[in-house]
């Protein structure tokens, strides 16, 4: 999986400052993510367009893991809405629900990312249709970290399909005043 | 369009709030990004624009999502916006709630005001997940907002405003 290193926010006016983008350029490739994520943010926004290839629920991790990861999870079908829990995880869920072929979009706030005095929660939502079904989601996750965010990386949650080639991922901070 | 930083505030660990006052009228729209830890045993983020909490002006429904069940609910009438969000003072240390409110066309004297809302937290075992409406009843621009009830000192809000036009900013 390529960790990519990030351009600076250079003289970016406004609050959404762009951090760094990724393309899968083929699809053989099971994730990407990002690495030295800069410090001097209020919280990361990522957003994600993406489909695999084959059923699968896409994941995330935060610092190369080691953390507990949990999710609480709202989501519509169009049939039916539902809830469902994830708890005890050793890596993140950007959603419960598999995306196959049809591209998804997924937008992820890391809310504090750099705090060292509270765990990580997660605002995200992700949404995908085809002609005939569909889903989609609104979440909220913990990572149970007081470390601040310095990487995050995106894959298959089986670790063994693959993005398709097209998919992208880009990491935008997200200033407060005086930052 | 972008969004640029208004200002932001921290919480005391004890009763109060953030108050964002003499909001400037030179954006279009408005959107808080809020962690929140209640100062008390509950989950509460109420809030209110231009110190109007005292009438019927306010009215909100829900989508939540507890884990096994969606609900929806709402209520009408209310003297301001009652919300949950934050974590209580005695869930899990060191988690907080999450709230990414939208104000769209704040400082319009044509409309009524309506806010979205997303908010959620999880403690790993339990949790709640949202997405809001809300109305408040007043075509007046928006010049104050106001959340209670007090919030840990790990809590904050950032207030932004989101300009349709060219515009240099923060």
């Amino acid at each position: 999986m390529p960790i990519l290193p990030l351009s600076g926010a250079a003289s970016t006016k406004g609050a959404y400052i762009p951090l760094g983008s990724y393309t899968f350029p083929n699809s053989t490739l099971t994730g990407t993510g990002f690495s030295n994520i800069p410090q001097g943010y209020q919280d990361l926004m990522f957003v994600l367009n993406y489909s695999f290839t084959d059923s699968v629920a896409p994941a995330f991790i935060i610092n190369s893991g080691g953390f507990t990861y949990s999710i609480t999870a709202l989501a519509g079908n169009g049939t039916s809405a539902y809830s469902n829990r994830t708890s005890n995880y050793p890596y993140g869920l950007l959603s419960q629900y598999a995306t196959t072929f049809t591209t998804a979009t997924s937008i992820v706030n890391i809310m504090n990312y750099a705090s060292t005095s509270t765990f990580k929660t997660i605002l995200h939502t992700n949404s995908f249709n085809r002609i005939l079904s569909g889903s989609t989601d609104i979440n909220v996750s913990l990572v149970q970290t007081l470390s601040p965010v310095t990487s995050v990386s995106f894959s298959t949650a089986d670790g063994t399909k693959f993005f398709q080639a097209g998919s992208t991922v880009t990491l935008y901070g997200i200033r407060s005043v005086n930052q | 369009m972008s969004m640029f930083p208004i200002a932001t505030a921290a919480g005391t660990g004890g009763a109060g709030s953030f108050n964002f006052l003499s909001i400037p009228q030179t954006f279009t729209h408005l959107q808080l990004r809020m962690i929140a830890r209640d100062y008390i045993a509950a989950n509460a983020v109420y809030h209110y624009f231009n110190f109007d909490s005292a009438g019927t002006s306010y009215s909100q429904h829900y989508l939540m999502g507890d884990g096994a069940t969606a609900f929806a609910t709402g209520a009408s009438n209310q003297p301001y916006f009652a919300m949950d969000g934050a974590t209580a003072s005695t869930d899990l240390a060191n988690a907080n709630g999450a709230l990414i409110i939208d104000v769209l066309d704040y400082s319009n004297t044509n409309k009524f005001k309506t806010i979205r809302v997303s908010a959620g937290w999880d403690l790993n075992g339990s949790g709640r997940v949202w997405q809001w409406s809300g109305l408040w009843r007043n075509t007046n621009a928006i010049t104050s907002w106001i959340l209670t009830p007090g919030f840990s000192t790990t809590s904050r809000a950032d207030l932004y405003g989101i300009s349709t036009s060219f515009r240099t900013g923060a």
